[in-house]
């Protein structure tokens, strides 16, 4: 086609000329067989002109599929290319091929071939109709139906005023009384019901629908008759949050309904005046329970965000009971149920006064007068805004503030104290009133915050309450002198209100402070929580937060005119926050780790050169404190210590540590340990039998190298890491050291060499003992024990990276990063599974297990299967096969042998009469079902792995195509 | 784009018998009704030599071997059925355009063939395979000079075709775009003026965007266009928002002709024979029907129909197109059921001045005013798809009005009037 530009004006469009959006093909793929009449009644096929085929028929059609409908002698038939016939002239009337089907008449009934010249649909009805779904059968004005999906199937004869195609699997047949006729796959199931199958009656994942014979409602299977007697004015259908029933952990359950009620009445299930007449029954009809209610005030709702612990509320005769995940009942004695925490704890009244406080379960925690959920003031951000005030003129800001429920663990208790009622606040975790009582029109505010060190796992968080009359925001100067308390769990209960409130209380690490005393003449009470205990430090000092201390510029002006420089005071940046003890105008300070400085430096400040370190002084000497790791170096110095950065930032050094600037001819590291020379320029030297490191000053290359590491060492070799030295010990043991003498690898493997090497601060290295290997993390120590003959990782990327293949004596298993055992090394072969997910598979014979490496834990649950494929594992059963989902182990359905499909990317697996075969996604068959087992091949789509007579093949699907293993 | 869209207050649709009771035949009497089988939006009636031709979608059109597939020719003036052109063999033979010219009967089936018969003989003289289903009605005119009539045609989700009249061989075919669903009928109209008719119609290309426009997508990829008679060249496309089953109009507007087009969401997009955008409007989703203007410049969609005349158009700054303005009226019938079929416009009630007329598939006839103000509806034995055939089809100076319904039968009902109509027959 020739291609064109077409300018087209405002509101034209420019047409390039391939505007086309599909392509279907030539009509006829035999464009070149040309329907030729010689005469009225005499017709053939021309090709290129040239008769190819004598004109020897009455009547010819094009090529349509490979054949050619044409009529000899009054009758329809096909013929090929070679004008053979392909289908002998036997049809009234026949149609062209047209998607591998044709529909013909025959004594003027009608029926339906394949071109593949099967008979899909005997010519015995008057007529055929045709729809995505299904052919709908016609005789004498009744209807049948045959499901395009299972043309094998038997049909449904046309019988029916009316046919009503649900599933592939389940029609309905409409009778000339009006009931209905139910068959699944053909066979009839049930005669007479008075509603067809719909979705209204039924769920696409079983095979029970609800139905009602004579206006009485039962549940019946559709392959097995009657699960529950139609004898029910109505039956629902109920989710079921039962989690051991896999379907995204749903099932169903039926509500029974003795009266007859309209069936389209929304509201039946909820109408109290319906006296016990409600019951429950599982899926396989068995009764729940014998009692009978009066309604349902809830059911489950999968897509609801907030699950109740039940699955059904109920209610009979005033009272509330609920059905429960285990079928079992139990009476709900509360009423006005209020959920707090999103259904993690319940307030509820009792039964005869008072209000419970429950848990998830609906367990009594305790009781009070009252309980009520914590509102906090807030400010609501859609009221504030500029009120004009017509005095100045001005618009000024006035932020409006409301109350609002706080979703915490604790809540506000009530109880009565004489005329008056007192109110507490409830810790919900420890179950214990945690501040002292209020009276109950005060309004109290509390706060929470997590106290611990969120870096260091060994501090556990806690959550600190302080809890003080609420402030004024309106009028903060009527705030002055009021008091707080404080709660940290373990403690019994709060204390009494004896602390300053102040703005923030800092909380740095495990250590929180509280202030009592007049304003000027405060006591710091130095809080350190540790182990599941609060202690007091101290109250002898100031504290103070690192953010209000000032130090020395971070940023200075030069004036070339003047020649005036100019410091300007900055607040501090440190990256490592910390609280400022004082004393009698002496600093310390408290890490965020917890180690505490006593005051004792004249001042304090950020070191220029390093964000995490602090300068301490003393008699104008400098000093430095590290926050980071706690290390301190007395002030001893004229000027400030100054991080080497190109040392600390070289791309060779692993080591995590920095060093100072030369000071005379030595360097310090953090701790303040001197050292000669730079990392790089330290070698081994063997003095006397024994190795140490030595090292070239940095001021003094010429000069003599001096004493890193004092010679104790049986030997010293650089290793393959810059700076760090393969030591061995006096045992003979290996280990490594740094430049400096640390041991960054105890001296106790018989064997260290590089396990991997990926160019960050990690390294990896393979330690063994008595050649057992293990892995040792330079930085991390030792993850995995050397107790294995091989390791290797089982992937290169993401969760596989930390998962690793040991082996023990011929078997493997599988470890994690952390050494955990996910597999016992009892598998005679660990692989990696990529299919619909990431898997490790492990072979035991001819079993296999496998587990989602998703969380890289060990698996809660392990399954032998007998083949995997499509992210399922497969149990071989005499009949079929149990069908697992590989992720968790968990059953998921049985299905019969010939029903089996493995889906796959370009075809999927099948089963027939027992054996493996292949077919396309529309179920054609590529490959003759003639293997004993088949499996798909990985990372080849097209090829099927098949299995016959103990030889194993590997087939191309596209075309049948199979090679042995020596061929392929 | 459209700028400006027409908030259409449709009719609420009625119950059957609630509203009209008055039966049609009751002030249009029946004259005769034959049984011919379904008809569709797409169907259209032909008066040839005192016939009426009309394709049939049979007993069921779904059925694969339907008797009553096929074409007929019926006496105009008694109702009788002359002959019953059939497809000899089986399958999908719905029929639903038909065309006539130079002695012969022209159609498509739902059975991917198009087929030529011989009116006198009553012999079929050729076929042509197609990809699949032909939907809408074919177009005759001479495309290669032979002095012969050649037909014209688009195939559902396949091409534009052109055959040679005499002996069914291919003139040409135009790939360019598919024709979607198929079922816009083409336009005939000689856009270049090169002396041979060329062809408008609608179809599915390539779309010119990702953008999302509302509730839909900014262009799915269809287009209005016009495609040489003589080469089967695309000579201009204009694109339009959704798909289309209505076919194009044409229309005088003084000395200049337009061409409208009206998608299924409802863009109406006027084009003159250059392929310029005059105007766009828009109206409701589901739009079936065809537009059509009456001569006092009403557009007629449906039921309704709307201000069409100069003074109710702006342009938006000095570029083309024009849009409709929210003063501009839109005034809908308010009759039971949807309406597929095209509505004509025709003086049917004898008033010296056209009416339009429709009819709806719950079986209502509705007659209005040109303005869209109903005058009156009744009721009909059956619904219907296909589009009235207004016209003295039997010679006796008056006109007639036959309704193909959806029970499958033809129907004549007698008029009163003598006027000729404006647009009585679709294509």
């Amino acid at each position: 086609m020739n291609k064109f530009l077409i300018l087209i004006c405002a509101g034209f469009t420019l047409l390039s000329g391939e505007l086309r959006a599909q392509d279907s093909g030539a009509a006829d793929p035999y464009p070149l067989f040309v329907p030729y009449k010689e005469s009225k009644t005499s017709w053939g096929y021309k090709k290129n002109n040239q008769l190819v085929i004598p004109a020897k028929f009455e009547y010819v059609t094009h090529f349509s599929e490979g054949y050619a409908l044409v009529k000899s002698n009054g009758k329809w038939g096909y013929i090929d290319t070679l004008g053979a016939w392909y289908i002998a002239p036997e049809y009234d009337k026949g149609q062209p091929f047209q998607n591998g089907i044709a529909f013909v008449k025959k004594n003027g009934k009608t029926g339906l071939i394949g071109s593949d010249k099967r008979v899909i649909i005997e010519p015995v009805y008057d007529n055929i109709r045709e729809d995505y779904t299904s052919y709908y059968l016609v005789n004498n004005g009744k209807y049948g139906l045959l499901s395009r999906d299972y043309p094998d199937l038997p049909a449904i004869p046309p019988v029916y005023d009316s046919v009503l195609y649900y599933s592939s699997d389940i029609s309905s047949g409409k009778n000339s009384d009006g009931s209905w006729d139910i068959y699944f796959r053909g066979v009839k199931t049930l005669e007479h019901a008075d509603q067809p199958v719909t979705y209204k009656n039924h769920r696409y994942m079983y095979d029970m629908v609800i139905v009602s014979m004579n206006g009485k409602y039962g549940v019946h299977s559709l392959q097995s008759g009657w699960i529950i007697q139609p004898k029910y004015g109505v039956i629902e259908f109920l989710e079921f949050p039962d989690y051991r029933i896999k379907n995204e952990g749903v099932s169903m359950i039926f509500a029974l309904h003795d009266q007859d009620l309209p069936a389209m009445d929304p509201e039946w299930m909820y109408n109290e005046s319906l006296k016990d007449s409600i019951t429950f029954a599982k899926m396989n009809g068995e009764l729940i329970s014998s009692m009978k209610f009066n309604s349902i005030n809830s059911s489950y709702d999968r897509y609801s965000e907030i699950q109740p612990p039940y699955a059904i509320e109920m209610g009979r005769n005033g009272k509330t009971y609920q059905l429960m995940p285990d079928f079992t009942i139990k009476e709900f004695k509360f009423t006005n149920v209020i959920s707090h925490m999103y259904n993690s704890y319940f307030i509820a009244d009792a039964v005869g006064g008072g209000q419970y406080i429950l848990d998830k379960n609906f367990n009594v925690i305790d009781s009070f007068y009252r309980v009520e959920k914590y509102r906090e003031m807030v400010q609501d951000y859609e009221n504030s805004g500029e009120m004009y005030d017509p005095e100045t003129g001005e618009y000024i800001y006035e932020p409006d503030f409301i109350h609002k429920d706080v979703e915490e663990p604790f809540l506000v208790v009530y109880k009565k104290n004489g005329e008056k009622n007192v109110k507490a606040f409830y810790d919900l975790e420890a179950k214990l009133i945690m501040t002292p009582w209020f009276d109950e029109d005060q309004a109290v505010t509390v706060q929470r915050t997590s106290i611990g060190n969120f870096y260091r796992s060994e501090v556990a968080l806690n959550i600190l309450y302080t809890f003080y009359p609420e402030m004024d925001y309106a009028n903060m100067e009527a705030n002055a002198g009021k008091k707080m308390g404080y709660y940290v769990k373990g403690m019994k209960t709060g204390t009494e209100l004896i602390f300053q409130v102040n703005n923030v209380i800092p909380v740095t690490g495990s250590f929180f402070v509280m202030r009592t005393g007049d304003p000027g003449k405060e006591t710091h009470h130095l809080f350190r929580y540790k182990n599941g205990k609060t202690e007091l430090v101290s109250t002898e000092y100031e504290v103070d937060e690192s953010i209000n201390l000032y130090g020395l510029a971070s940023e200075n002006s030069y004036d070339p005119e003047t020649g005036e420089a100019s410091w300007d005071y900055m607040p501090v940046k440190f990256t490592h926050n910390f609280l400022v003890l004082k004393k009698e105008k002496k600093f310390g300070l408290v890490t965020f780790d917890g180690t505490v400085f006593k005051p004792q430096y004249d001042t304090i400040m950020q070191n220029t050169s390093a964000d995490f370190i602090v300068n301490t002084m003393l008699n104008g000497k400098y000093g430095t404190i590290d926050l980071e790791r706690g290390y301190e170096i007395k002030p001893q110095f004229d000027s400030e210590l100054y991080i080497n950065s190109d040392i600390y930032s070289g791309n060779q050094i692993i080591y995590n540590t920095t060093v100072y600037a030369e000071q005379g001819s030595y360097m310090l590291d953090l701790r303040g340990r001197k050292f000669y020379g730079r990392p790089d320029m330290t070698f081994p030297r063997r003095v006397k039998g024994k190795y140490g490191l030595y090292a070239y000053s940095l001021s003094d290359m010429y000069s003599d190298p001096a004493v890193q590491v004092k010679a104790d060492y049986k030997y010293l070799e650089q290793s393959f890491i810059p700076s760090i030295f393969l030591a061995q010990g006096k045992g003979k043991k290996w280990g490594m050291i740094n430049f400096i003498g640390d041991t960054l690898v105890p001296l106790k493997y018989d064997k260290i060499r590089p396990y991997e090497f990926n160019g960050d601060n990690s390294f990896l290295l393979e330690v063994s003992n008595k050649k057992k290997k293990g892995l040792y993390d330079l930085y991390q120590g030792e993850l995995i024990p050397p107790k294995y003959s091989e390791i290797s990782r089982l992937g290169d990327y993401d969760i596989m990276y930390n998962l690793f293949a040991v082996k023990t004596g011929d078997k493997y298993g599988v470890v994690n990063i952390n050494g955990q055992e996910l597999l016992p090394a009892a598998y005679d072969e660990v692989t990696v599974l990529y299919d619909y997910g990431t898997y490790v598979v492990a072979t035991k014979g001819k079993k296999k297990v496998a587990f989602s490496t998703q969380y890289d834990q060990q698996p809660q649950k392990l399954q032998e299967y007998d083949f995997l494929a499509g992210g399922k594992g497969y149990v071989n059963k005499e009949n079929g096969f149990d069908v697992y989902n590989l992720a968790n182990a968990e059953f998921e359905k049985t299905v019969p042998m010939d029903e089996l499909v493995l889906n796959g990317n370009m075809f999927n697996i099948i089963v027939r009469n027992g054996k493996f075969g292949a077919a396309d996604f529309e179920g054609k068959e590529l490959v003759p079902c003639v293997y004993d087992f088949a499996t798909f091949m990985e990372y080849r789509d097209e090829v099927m792995i098949g299995y016959q007579n103990g030889t194993k093949y590997y087939i191309y699907v596209e075309n049948n195509e199979r090679f042995t293993e020596e061929q392929w | 784009m459209v700028r400006k869209n027409i908030c259409i207050a449709l009719a609420c649709l009625f119950a059957a018998g609630s509203f009209a009771q008055t039966e049609f035949k009751s002030v249009f009497p029946e004259k005769w009704s034959a049984k011919i089988g379904v008809s569709t939006y797409r169907t259209n009636m032909l008066l040839h030599e005192g016939k009426i031709f009309i394709g049939s979608n049979g007993v069921d059109r779904n059925y694969k071997s339907d008797e009553l597939d096929g074409v007929y020719e019926i006496d105009a003036k008694t109702g009788k059925i002359l002959h019953h052109y059939e497809v000899p063999f089986s399958g999908d033979n719905d029929v639903n355009g038909v065309a006539v010219g130079d002695g012969k009967l022209f159609f498509g089936t739902d059975n991917y063939y198009f087929f030529c018969f011989d009116l006198k003989t009553k012999e079929e003289l050729w076929k042509y395979h197609l990809p699949y289903d032909v939907e809408s009605c074919p177009q005759l005119a001479d495309l290669n000079g032979d002095k012969a009539l050649d037909v014209a045609f688009n195939v559902e989700g396949f091409y534009f075709y052109a055959l040679n009249g005499k002996n069914g061989d291919l003139l040409w075919v135009n790939k360019s775009i598919t024709a979607h669903s198929g079922n816009s009928s083409p336009l005939k109209y000689d856009v270049n003026g090169d002396g041979v008719m060329d062809f408008l119609t609608s179809g599915r290309g390539n779309s010119e965007s990702d953008e999302i426009d509302g509730f839909k997508m900014a262009h799915y990829g269809d287009y209005n266009l016009a495609i040489d008679g003589k080469s089967g060249k695309t000579i201009w496309a204009v694109t339009t928002g959704a798909g289309v089953h209505a076919s194009p109009f044409m229309y005088r507007n003084g000395k200049n002709t337009e061409f409208l087009f009206l998608d299924s969401y409802g863009e109406l997009t006027s084009v003159d024979a250059k392929g310029k955008v005059l105007k766009k409007c828009n109206f409701g989703y589901d739009n079936f029907s065809s537009p059509a203007v009456t001569s006092d410049q009403y557009l007629v969609i449906g039921r309704g129909a709307l201000e069409f005349n100069p003074k109710v158009f702006y342009k938006d700054g000095d570029s083309l197109p024009e849009y409709v303005n929210n003063d501009a009226k839109y005034v809908a019938a308010e009759v039971g059921g949807r309406i597929s079929a095209s509505t004509m416009i025709a003086d049917v009630l004898a008033r010296n001045s056209d009416q339009i007329i429709g009819v709806t598939e719950d079986g209502f006839v509705f007659i209005s005013k040109t303005n869209g103000e109903l005058i009156e509806s009744f009721k009909i034995p059956a619904g219907a798809e296909a589009s009235l055939f207004i016209q003295d089809i039997d010679g006796d100076k008056f006109l007639e009005i036959l309704i193909a319904d959806l029970a499958g039968n033809l129907t004549c009902y007698k008029t009163k009037s003598k006027a000729k109509p404006t647009y009585g027959r679709f294509r």
